[in-house]
């Protein structure tokens, strides 16, 4: 499986390419905004996309709804800080497969990729 | 602000250490202070806060933890972009995890970043400043709360 992160951060994105490779799975793409994220996405067309949701440019509530009308099978782990119900809510709205809070651990991270997958 | 705010930020700070680390943070009893300059360490990562509430979140940490801490997260490039990165990922956290009680109207801008440079740090004094000590592995970091709560 493909997989892609988008995170501001490059400690977080380090940390789940680390993460995603030692799970055996085909790291694709690393983008630090959501511009980056789509011009990134329609090259190496992951089906898994790890999503931080404030950035730069163009937050993650809007490229994960452009990265669902590329491809609406994609899966999509929303991994973000912002711990509010009401945020959790609209991004399994818009069509997030999962939400992850920060902060996190690797045995956190896996478990909820293990979760998508088995979808 | 009220205790029951503040502790929304201490509970913030002692989850971030104790889900990143085995070994949980010592996080001392706020304070006000009229000048945060003295509570600067070398690194600084503040969000913006606006929305019903208005004002500054900051973490501001020595090298000595951002390195535990980039080992804890598995990264190995210790470079100063990294510790800049880190601390504005932190402040962000800290910041976005206060919405879990303050709700999304506690509205969060990216992070900004800083190493040194403290005179570049301008607050504004008719809110009040709390700073929130940290003690993690021996060594000292700050939360520092600037907000019109």
């Amino acid at each position: 499986m493909k997989c892609m992160a988008v995170d501001d951060s490059n400690v977080i994105r380090t940390m789940v390419e680390k993460v995603i490779a030692d799970k055996g799975l085909e790291f694709v793409g690393s983008a630090k905004n959501g511009v980056e994220a789509i011009s990134q996405f329609k090259e190496f067309r992951p089906q898994l996309v790890t999503m931080d949701l404030t950035m730069p440019l163009m937050d993650g509530i809007e490229t994960t709804k452009s990265l669902l009308e590329i491809d609406p099978d994609v899966k999509i782990l929303v991994v973000s800080a912002l711990a509010d119900k009401k945020t959790l809510l609209e991004a399994i709205k818009i069509g997030a497969a999962g939400y992850l809070c920060k902060p996190f651990t690797e045995h956190a991270l896996l478990d909820a990729l293990d979760e998508l997958m088995e979808e | 602000m009220n205790n029951e705010q503040l502790q929304v930020f201490v509970d913030g700070v002692m989850n971030y250490f104790e889900t990143l680390s085995s070994t949980p943070a010592q996080v001392g009893t706020p304070f006000l202070i009229d000048d945060m300059n003295e509570y600067l360490e070398e690194y600084t990562g503040f969000i913006g806060i606006s929305g019903k509430y208005q004002g500054i979140v900051f973490f501001t940490s020595p090298k000595a933890i951002l390195l535990h801490l980039l080992a804890s997260y598995n990264v190995k490039d210790v470079s100063s972009d990294n510790m800049l990165d880190l601390v504005g990922e932190i402040a962000n956290t800290i910041s976005g995890n206060a919405r879990r009680t303050l709700g999304d109207e506690f509205m969060l801008s990216v992070p900004v970043v800083m190493r040194g440079e403290h005179s570049k740090v301008k607050v504004t004094k008719t809110f009040e400043i709390y700073v929130i000590p940290i003690i993690w592995r021996q060594h000292r970091a700050n939360v520092i709360i600037n907000l019109n709560i």
